[in-house]
């Protein structure tokens, strides 16, 4: 006959019980066959992590597109730019992110703010002037503290 | 035919990704302890900046033509190293890394007349994708591909990508190509070539196979065969062969030896560090320290010794304390040493290292607090977490030369450092 016995205190010391993985107790899950991998809100921002950069904004030039001061931006440099994407562009040495334009008919691009108090940049075949990346999207913190 | 991707000037490169300001000025990269340039930028070349310059030499030059000096900053390195070669990887499964700014791909699987434009393509897309220039060389061996991707980042007419396919193409690169730009060909055989009045690449090829192994061995005959179109160059084993060294010429000769432990603590940092990058592990050393030899004046010494590790390490602490224990004995009072250096001479790949019976160190325990302090480091900077022996001793005033001020953000791997975009 098998006895089961307590184990004293002394007896337990030292002594290391292992977890054993395939014991089933219960029912089984009825979601196991449906498992599913938990949403990851990275892959959904940067299918492209190769060619995806995080950038802060500074400023307010963005404001009624959405883009506001302190925002994080998302910025995929593989994506070619269309007319209308919101671009990080690099003109003349400095970064900067607007709304891109391009306007064959005067043979040059706008750089295009979103709020009033700023006015849009004309590009021109005599600035120095790149597209860095398009922004695909930007992260804002609503909670104030 | 494989086809090498190599970045142009790649720590300068990455650093001017986030920089728009320094595209087209000169812009030099120094290593993290001794204020060498590690990096130039072409137009810091132009100047006549040479690799491996120390500082010192150059400050003039630098105030002058104010020239933008970065602290190394490997964190960013690894992470747009990564980046580009994941790109690569993309392209094919036959995909090698050589180094922190190398890789080979196989293009077997493209039709020959479309290797080149495909090559163009790829450079493209990694510069667009990460803001880092790269050279490709497509070519039957991988020295061959050295030797295309050296003209492809010199002319700009390759379009970034140059093929060396035909034997009229072959013939007319090494035609003119300096044997000491051959990779393999290290200072040494660069000397016995040139006794044998040797100085284009196309000459040593066109020497007999005999006339190679007599002269350079082994390694010779592999770079001979790969020359002549002979693909002999298995990477993997390249890369674990590479011996690593750091050694530095001092301004001042040094003469105490707390001085001279300290800076070969900073070395045996420096090359364990980059030992653990490629994951391998040092079996023997070598510890040098010399006199000038320019100097008749002065009492000749030199200090040359191995040191072999009682188990294979990556262990920084392990590699100076064994380094240490070799070179105390050896050091003489008064002597005055104008150059001191470390190199790991056998190196062995990580996972090769059998387990010693009578091994005393617990190997886990040092390497988990190894990897904890790679992390700090990676993190908060070189100086961040050091040994005691690498610390700055009373005796020496502050030269702000040498600190790393110059460190950059780490723009891709901080989310507290990321570049901060102007919408004013």
């Amino acid at each position: 006959m098998t006895k089961i016995a307590n184990l004293t205190q002394a007896e337990m010391e030292g002594l290391e019980l292992e977890f054993v993985e395939a014991i089933k107790a219960g029912f089984p899950s009825p979601a196991a066959d449906h498992a599913g991998e938990r949403i990851d809100i990275v892959s959904e921002l940067s299918p492209h992590p190769d060619t995806t950069f995080y950038a802060r904004v500074n400023g307010d030039s963005m404001r009624d597109a959405g883009l506001f001061d302190r925002d994080i931006i998302v910025i995929d440099k593989s994506i070619e730019p269309h007319n209308g994407d919101f671009i990080v562009a690099a003109i003349d040495g400095e970064f900067t992110i607007k709304e891109f334009r391009h306007d064959p008919e005067h043979h040059c691009g706008w750089l295009i703010p979103h709020n009033p108090e700023f006015q849009p940049i004309k590009v021109t075949a005599d600035n120095n002037f790149s597209v860095w990346g398009v922004v695909t999207h930007s992260i804002h913190k609503t909670r104030r503290y | 035919m494989y086809a090498i991707a190599d970045c142009n000037n790649f720590y300068v490169s990455c650093e001017r990704v986030f920089r728009p300001d320094l595209w087209n000025k000169p812009v030099l990269v120094l290593s993290g302890n001794d204020g060498c340039v590690v990096s130039r930028s072409n137009e810091a070349k132009a100047l006549g900046i040479k690799m491996g310059v120390p500082l010192y030499q150059i400050k003039d030059l630098v105030e002058q033509h104010h020239i933008t000096c970065f602290s190394s900053n490997f964190a960013l390195y690894g992470d747009l190293s990564a980046r580009v070669m994941s790109i690569l990887r993309s392209h094919t499964m036959r995909f090698e890394q050589y180094s922190i700014d190398e890789g080979f791909i196989s293009v077997d699987h493209i039709p020959p007349a479309e290797r080149k434009p495909y090559c163009e393509q790829i450079v493209r897309q990694i510069y667009q994708g990460t803001g880092i220039p790269i050279s490709m060389g497509i070519a039957p061996s991988k020295t061959l591909c050295k030797v295309a991707s050296k003209y492809a980042k010199k002319y700009p007419g390759y379009r970034g990508a140059c093929m060396i396919d035909t034997e009229q193409k072959r013939l007319t690169a090494l035609e003119h190509f300096d044997i000491a730009d051959v990779w393999g060909i290290g200072r040494s055989a660069q000397a016995k070539l040139s006794a044998a009045g040797i100085t284009t690449a196309l000459q040593f090829a066109g020497q007999s196979e005999s006339f190679a192994r007599t002269l350079l061995h082994k390694p010779g005959v592999l770079t001979w065969r790969e020359l002549n179109g002979i693909d002999s160059i298995d990477i993997t084993e390249a890369v674990a062969k590479q011996s690593i060294t750091t050694s530095r010429t001092f301004a001042k000769a040094l003469t105490e030896l707390p001085e001279l432990e300290q800076q070969l603590a900073n070395f045996t940092d420096s090359c364990a560090r980059k030992l653990r990058m490629q994951h391998s592990v040092c079996a023997e050393a070598l510890v040098y320290a010399i006199t000038s030899p320019f100097r008749s004046d002065i009492q000749q010494y030199r200090v040359v010794q191995k040191v072999t590790l009682p188990m294979p390490t990556s262990d920084t602490r392990e590699l100076l304390s064994n380094i240490l224990a070799a070179f105390r004995p050896l050091y003489k009072q008064g002597v005055q040493f104008k150059k001191a250096g470390v190199i790991f001479t056998r190196i062995l790949s990580g996972n090769a290292v059998m387990p010693d019976l009578f091994d005393t160190r617990d190997r886990a325990r040092d390497s988990a607090l190894q990897r904890a302090i790679d992390n700090i480091r990676d993190k908060h900077g070189r100086q961040a977490v050091i040994l005691g022996t690498q610390l700055q001793l009373p005796s020496q005033a502050a030269d702000p030369v040498f600190k790393a001020e110059h460190h950059s953000p780490l723009y891709t791997t901080d989310v507290s450092q990321i570049i901060s975009i102007n919408a004013g």
